[in-house]
């Protein structure tokens, strides 16, 4: 009500003058905080959002205990009704400028999640388990569409999530013209060559949708991570391990189709990438395609399209353990992109005054040190020793890697000071 | 327009699953019903909860008749059951769906595995907490569409719907 007031009265103002229309514009967003701020602290929407929370906990309950004495018609029919009630809700609420876009967003959220909960309903009362990877399609199909018309980061996240289940469920699945060798490679490539083309794509959205942007680059870099700090373990589930070495049958499509999307990205979308300095941008594009390149390597490895060259034994924990001489390149290549991908993160975050950057970096540093420590020394000592020694390089790594970010932080707000 | 567009999508996902349940109903409605003997054990599914994992006579893969090769994984699958007393046993299996089939003689079609082949009815799901029932008391009976996709149409334990 108070809104609706305010929005014909400004109206009013702009036109007769009596404000400006950038003024305006500034009433409106102070009313939204305003707005915000007291819905949340005041008594009475606390005990509003706990009464809501304790009915709709004591919904769920009671159906969840009687959902095997409820018809299957009424469990569709309700499904049906939950489904445009959540999208309902959250319509109305842009729709009636109420300044509760969170909520809309949250509601759209959850009814994107009910949506593959509505394949599980459906599959549960029919019975259906023919293709369980269309499901995850089907989802993602359906979720896309809306994460793109209103603009969602949240939305854009699940579809991200649904695509990506999908894409290793597809690769798992037999019969599939893009089932792909049933081993841990070829899958975490996949999880490579996306990362690196959200991180490019990225780019391309930077400027029309900053906010999705960054959340796509957000998860680009959290994918990308993952699979290179897993690659950096690659000696033991290569070929050469009896466990995961055996089968190679299936197609390389897919994780050439990602890594292939990867490289895309990285072209069409790089030159958006850290606007603030060049030299920063070309050093990561070419540590992008540094990576790119290594998992091309491990793909080719894993097809038996590259040769791994001779075996070498190593002891580790009193056992023999043969790891080929190009299985151990590969590893050193991820373990060296690791440091220097977080050195970059570090160096990004210092000169573009994103402190994030500099945590996330310090933190992949840290984390290496004391990885490559228990990967390397902690297999060739005594149990006892091991611990001990580990538990020194934890600490010194701890504290040397918070004394740089300190230092860091402390240059980057001197830096401003003087600006 | 975005707003508008977002709000129609939204009624096309209403829409979707209010058909794809109609359509499935309508498969258990039409088509033919037939019984068959199964084996079933009890596994969970985190979506879907508990559920009787069943293996059928006819989920064994045998060289097709028509080419005399073993099936692959992945490839399609046509099981021709015939009637034998009150159930329906598998006569054959072929890479194509087989033409001339005897009186009351029904081909389905599934998907190779390695050990075994998929019709889309290996799960029945059941009520939190149910017992399995044994194997020899268990039969399913089947409604099988002109496509020859089977459906479950329900679960019979000593002739008695279960559960």
């Amino acid at each position: 009500m108070f809104h609706k007031r305010l929005e014909t009265l400004l109206k009013t103002a702009v036109e007769r003058q009596v404000v400006t229309f950038g003024a305006a514009e500034q009433l409106r967003d102070l009313a939204r905080e305003q707005e915000k701020e007291r819905g949340a602290l005041t008594l009475a929407s606390v005990f509003g959002w706990l009464g809501g929370s304790a009915v709709v906990i004591g919904l769920i309950l009671l159906i969840a205990s009687n959902w095997d004495g409820i018809a299957d018609g009424v469990k569709l029919a309700g499904f049906l009704a939950l489904l445009a009630g959540t999208h309902g809700a959250a319509f109305w609420l842009t729709k009636s400028g109420l300044p509760y876009e969170r909520t809309a967003a949250s509601f759209h959220f959850i009814g994107s999640g009910l949506f593959l909960a509505g394949i599980g309903l459906v599959a549960q009362i029919y019975h259906l388990n023919g293709r369980p990877p269309n499901a995850l399609l089907l989802w993602f199909a359906a979720i896309l569409p809306l994460a793109i018309l209103l603009r969602s980061a949240t939305i854009s996240v699940m579809s991200l999530f649904a695509f990506m289940i999908w894409i290793h469920m597809e690769g798992a699945f037999r019969g599939s013209g893009l089932y792909m060798p049933d081993k841990f490679g070829p899958h975490l490539i996949l999880e490579l060559g996306i990362g690196a083309a959200l991180i490019g794509f990225s780019g391309l959205l930077k400027k029309g949708e900053p906010r999705i942007a960054a959340t796509l680059r957000g998860c680009g870099a959290l994918l990308l991570f993952y699979s290179i700090y897993l690659l950096g373990f690659y000696r033991y589930y290569g070929p050469s391990d009896s466990w995961f070495g055996r089968i190679r049958e299936g197609s390389a499509i897919l994780p050439m189709s990602a890594l292939g999307l990867g490289a895309i990205g990285l072209v069409l979308g790089g030159k958006f990438l850290s606007p603030e300095s060049a030299w920063m941008r070309n050093r990561l594009l070419l540590l992008l395609g540094a990576t790119l390149v290594l998992g091309a390597a491990v793909l080719g490895v894993e097809m038996g399209a590259i040769p791994t060259g001779p075996s070498l034994e190593f002891l580790e924990f009193g056992w023999a353990r043969h790891h080929t001489l190009l299985e151990w390149l590969l590893t050193g290549i991820a373990w060296a992109l690791w440091f220097v991908l977080g050195l970059w993160c570090v160096a990004w975050g210092a000169r573009s005054d994103h402190k994030g950057y500099v945590n996330l970096g310090v933190l992949a540093v840290g984390a290496g040190i004391v990885t490559r420590f228990f990967d390397l020394m902690g297999s060739m000592a005594q149990t006892g020793t091991m611990f001990l020694v580990g538990g020194v390089v934890l600490l010194g790594t701890g504290f040397g890697m918070e004394r740089w970010r300190r230092k860091i932080v402390k240059q980057m707000l001197a830096g401003k000071a003087v600006a | 327009m975005r707003f508008k567009l977002a709000m129609a999508w939204v009624a096309v996902q209403v829409l979707f699953f209010a058909g794809w349940a109609a359509t499935e109903q309508r498969r258990l409605s039409s088509g033919s019903s037939i019984l068959v003997r199964t084996a079933p054990v009890d596994p969970r599914d985190l979506l879907r909860g508990q559920y009787l994992n069943l293996s059928y006579e006819f989920s064994r893969p045998q060289p097709f008749i028509d080419t005399g090769a073993s099936p692959e994984p992945g490839q399609d699958v046509w099981a021709v059951l015939t009637p034998a007393g009150e159930f329906h046993v598998p006569r054959g299996m072929f890479s194509r769906r087989p033409e001339g089939l005897g009186p009351r003689e029904v081909a389905i079609l599934g998907r190779a595995d390695r050990w075994r082949v998929f019709y889309g009815i290996e799960e029945y799901f059941v009520p939190e907490g149910s017992e399995t029932p044994a194997q020899s008391d268990t039969t399913v009976r089947l409604r099988i569409g002109k496509d020859g996709a089977p459906r479950i149409e329900a679960v019979l334990v000593r002739g008695t719907l279960w559960p």
